[in-house]
Parts: structure tokens; C-alpha cells; sequence
């Protein structure tokens, strides 16, 4: 039996292209979690989100035999979830019930009901100033904020010039500071994801 | 000192590695020190978005899907006779088009013409493409 944590990303997707079923759960396994909180916070919605995930595994496992590693992974696969979250977002108007799924996923983790309305509010006020934003906006400062990716990192997975990538950060945290002017000084919150029994 | 450019105050803000010049720079100048403030505002309050997501593990429901599509494409071989069927149709629309209107007529606007895109390995779904591999296997 394989040891398929000892494997580099990049080995794991050759081994998929030669069949190697148990590869592919590896990286699944290996990538999950990110590629989720990528998704939710670009579709804003829980089952989106993994459909969006498992759908980008789904294309990993189908282009693996052509797989040449001259990208990393990471890019690669941030890169195909990034495009399924796009067209999503084009397909549109899910706002409204991603908000809500998001505020009762929020206030079902927390402890009083003074911290369930500071939650609710936030989630509210990040969800509507995101949904502000255009799908290449949106997915920037998701990658930039959440994602930890550097600008040259952001603009390989959105196939853009670093300075573009750079102006449209600059731009879209501009209108966010309009956005959010009023929750400029609340306290840290955290959001529940669905568990089991969500999805 | 010239006054900071709007990526190197993004730089800033982003990274926990600061330039020691940019930085006296930015404690000096007022005008530098709004601007830099309109971004982190933005950053700040969105960081106090985190999720947690603790029980969720797609493994089996991707593999499940993986062994599904491979069954289907491979126990039915008349899904990949219409999606054929599809392609013989959206090329011969593509030379009939390329006739009629006397200009170069791509496959894939061929394809666009008869909303049969979404079966070109270009379309933005890639729907066909994987479907045509999983078959060929
Ligand atoms: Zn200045």
C-alpha cells in the first residue's frame, strides 16, 4: 500500500493521471479545507461551496494525464476553483440567500445574544460589501485578505499582470472602506460551517 | 522623499515585514498616513471574518463521483454517441455558417451559434472535454 502523504502535490497529480485513485483522495484530503473557505467566501454559500470543490477535484482528476509540472499545484488547482467561483457569481443573484444561510450559520455557533446580533451584523455588512465588489474584485481581495496569497501569487491564479492585480486590490479595499466605515472597531467573530448535518 | 505609492502602501499592509524608510515615511507624512488608513480599514474588518469548518471531508463523495462519471461514460455508450452526434452536427453547421455568410467561421462559433458551446473544449463550462477523456479510457 502507497504512503501517498510522503508525495509532493505534483507527484500526486501524475500518480491520478495513472490511475491512482487513492492519490487523488490524498490531495482532497490535503486541500479541502482552503479550497472551502475560498469558495464559501466567494459564493457565500455552504453547499455552493462544496459543490464548487468537489467539481474543481473532479476537473484536477480528469486533466491529470496532461498534467506538466511547470506551475505549482496550488496555483493551478486555486486557479480552478477561482474560475468555477467566478461563474458562479456570473450566474448570479445568490446574494440575498447567501446572506441568510450565512447569518443563521453564524448565530447558531455563538454563546449570548448580544454576540449572535454583533455576528449577524458583521456577516450582513461583509456579505453585502463583498457582493458590492465584481467577481474579479471579490476573488481578489478573498485571495489577498484570507488567502495569505502574495500579489504576484493572486495574479498567476487570475491570469493577470501583477500592476492589474495591484490596481484592483487598491480599488476594491477603497470601496470596501465606504462599505464597512461603520464596523471599523468591533470585536473578532467567527462563523460555523454546516457539519454534517448541513450538507 | 516622494510620497508612497498605493502598492507599496498595500505591501504595508499586507506584510509583516516592514521597510524601515517607508515606514518613517509613512509616521511623517499625513497625507501618506490617510491613505494608507483607507486601505486598512477595509483589512481589518474584514479579518474579524473567520470560519471554521471542522467536519466537513468531501474524500468520499469526490471519489464516489470520480468511480460514477467513469461507469456511466463507459456502461453507456450512447451518451458518448449523442455527444458525437452533437459534434458532427455543430461542425457541419460550422462549414454550413462558413458558406453562407463568406467569412471564416470558427468551430467554436459554430457551436455558440447552436448553444452547442458548452460541448467545445473552450466553452468556460469544460463540461464535453471531460467527458470525451472519461470515455476514451
Ligand atoms: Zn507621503
Amino acid at each position: 500500500m502507497a504512503t501517498w502523504q510522503v508525495h509532493t502535490d505534483e507527484h500526486l497529480v501524475q500518480k491520478i493521471g495513472k490511475g491512482h485513485t487513492q492519490a487523488l483522495a490524498e490531495l482532497v484530503r490535503r486541500h479541502q479545507q482552503r479550497a472551502l473557505h475560498l469558495a464559501f467566501r466567494s459564493v457565500g454559500d455552504w453547499h455552493l461551496a462544496e459543490d464548487v470543490v468537489q467539481e474543481a477535484f473532479l476537473r484536477v482528476n480528469r486533466a491529470a494525464s496532461k498534467y506538466t509540472p511547470d506551475a505549482k499545484f496550488s496555483t493551478w488547482f486555486y486557479r480552478i476553483v477561482v474560475n468555477l467561483c467566478m461563474d458562479e457569481l456570473r450566474r448570479g443573484q445568490r446574494h440575498s440567500r447567501a446572506t441568510t444561510q450565512a447569518m443563521e450559520e453564524g448565530q447558531s455557533f455563538v454563546e449570548t445574544p448580544v454576540h449572535a446580533q454583533e455576528v449577524a451584523e458583521l456577516q450582513q455588512a461583509v456579505h453585502r460589501a463583498l457582493g458590492q465588489l465584481n467577481e474579479r474584485e471579490r476573488v481578489a481581495v478573498i485571495l489577498h485578505r484570507f488567502e495569505g496569497q502574495s500579489h504576484e501569487q493572486i495574479a498567476e491564479i487570475m491570469e493577470a499582470s501583477v500592476s492589474a492585480v495591484e490596481s484592483l486590490l487598491v480599488r476594491s479595499y477603497r470601496k470596501l472602506r465606504q462599505i464597512l466605515a461603520d464596523f471599523s472597531n468591533k470585536t473578532p467573530k467567527k462563523t460555523q460551517g454546516p457539519g454534517k448535518s448541513g450538507v | 522623499m516622494d510620497h508612497l505609492t498605493d502598492n507599496q502602501l498595500l505591501n504595508m499592509m499586507s506584510q509583516s515585514a516592514l521597510d524601515d524608510a517607508l515606514n518613517a515615511h509613512l509616521a511623517d507624512c499625513n497625507e501618506c498616513a490617510q491613505r494608507f488608513q483607507a486601505l486598512k480599514e477595509p483589512w481589518d474588518v474584514l479579518g474579524q471574518w473567520t470560519l471554521d469548518t471542522p467536519e466537513i471531508d468531501l474524500t468520499d463523495q469526490v471519489l464516489s463521483r470520480v468511480a460514477k462519471n467513469r461507469s456511466i461514460y463507459l456502461k453507456q455508450p450512447q451518451a458518448l454517441i449523442r455527444i458525437a452526434a452533437s459534434i458532427i452536427i455543430g461542425v457541419g453547421a460550422g462549414s454550413w455558417l462558413g458558406q453562407s455568410v463568406a467569412r471564416p467561421v470558427s468551430d467554436e462559433q459554430a457551436a455558440e451559434a447552436m448553444y452547442l458551446d458548452v460541448l467545445t473544449l473552450n466553452s468556460s463550462t469544460g463540461w464535453t472535454a471531460p467527458l470525451l477523456e472519461e470515455g476514451q479510457e
